[in-house]
């Protein structure tokens, strides 16, 4: 069969497979798509305009951390090693919980 | 698309021909809608700068073509089955319903086989067109065309042997 011939034939059977209903859901309304749009619009530019004070909340929980372990450090010179252990984990979660939330 | 009425005048022009060319290639009906879906918001939320309307259809399908692109790969394993299931489906008897016996044998060309064939022969778009929608080279789109022309030809044939009844 020559490729005409396969041309034709295709073509032919396209434009009945195109013809063809497609059977889904009826389309969305456009004005609930624009109104969505809209919706994810307001969404991001509140997530910009709220990142720095994600920032600074993190920021102000890793300064209370550090600076209380430097004042637990300097007020107890000889610490038992329980209290370095505590801090060391301590630190540990803090960085966790850094990490993490940076992942968000 | 920087204003509603505008959108939604696009929207009733090219949103039933963008569903039947998602559905049809991807062969399934609800993430197809997802997919349509989709591809508007994206033209919304990041219009392009295009002013001519069948630049921007163009435009819009070539999205829908990205978006059926990571569906597949979300879905691998799932058409990898849905594929052995459509191998299956060789077996296509001659009182099967039309519309699903034809939209079988479509189903039986590979998924980028069923982009180029709806593109060309339905949307009318030249291989320039096609190879922007899909991420291709012109030269290869002639080719990857040829092959599909011919792959669904010999379906058809084969289906006409079948079914004793050429269409």
């Amino acid at each position: 069969m020559s490729d005409r011939r396969d041309d034709e034939l295709v073509a032919a059977w396209m434009r009945e497979l195109a013809a063809l209903p497609v059977e889904t859901s009826p389309l969305p309304d456009p004005a609930y798509i624009w109104w969505k749009a809209q919706l994810l619009e307001q969404w991001e530019a509140q997530r910009t305009a709220l990142a720095p004070l994600d920032w600074g909340e993190r920021a102000q929980v890793a300064i209370g951390l550090g600076g209380a372990a430097v004042l637990l450090a300097l007020s107890s010179p000889h610490l038992p090693t329980i209290a370095t252990a505590v801090l060391v984990l301590t630190a540990a979660l803090a960085a966790g919980w850094w990490r993490q939330s940076l992942s968000r | 698309m920087t204003d509603e009425s505008s959108f939604e005048a696009f929207y009733r022009q090219t949103a039933a021909p963008l569903r039947a060319y998602v559905v049809r290639v991807i062969g399934s009906a609800t993430p197809a809608d997802d997919i349509v879906q989709e591809a508007y918001l994206r033209l919304i939320r990041a219009p392009p700068s295009i002013a001519d309307p069948l630049q921007r259809r163009a435009y819009l399908f070539r999205v829908a073509s990205n978006l059926i692109h990571d569906y597949w790969r979300r879905q691998r394993r799932e058409r990898d089955a849905a594929d052995r299931e459509t191998s299956a489906a060789d077996t296509v008897t001659p009182d099967m319903p039309l519309r699903l016996d034809m939209a079988r044998t479509f189903e039986r060309l590979r998924p980028q086989q069923r982009q180029l064939m709806w593109l060309a022969y339905v949307e009318g778009a030249d291989h320039r067109e096609i190879a922007a929608a899909l991420g291709l080279r012109e030269r290869s789109v002639r080719v990857l065309l040829h092959r599909a022309r011919r792959k669904l030809a010999t379906l058809l044939r084969q289906r006409e042997t079948r079914s004793g009844e050429p269409r």
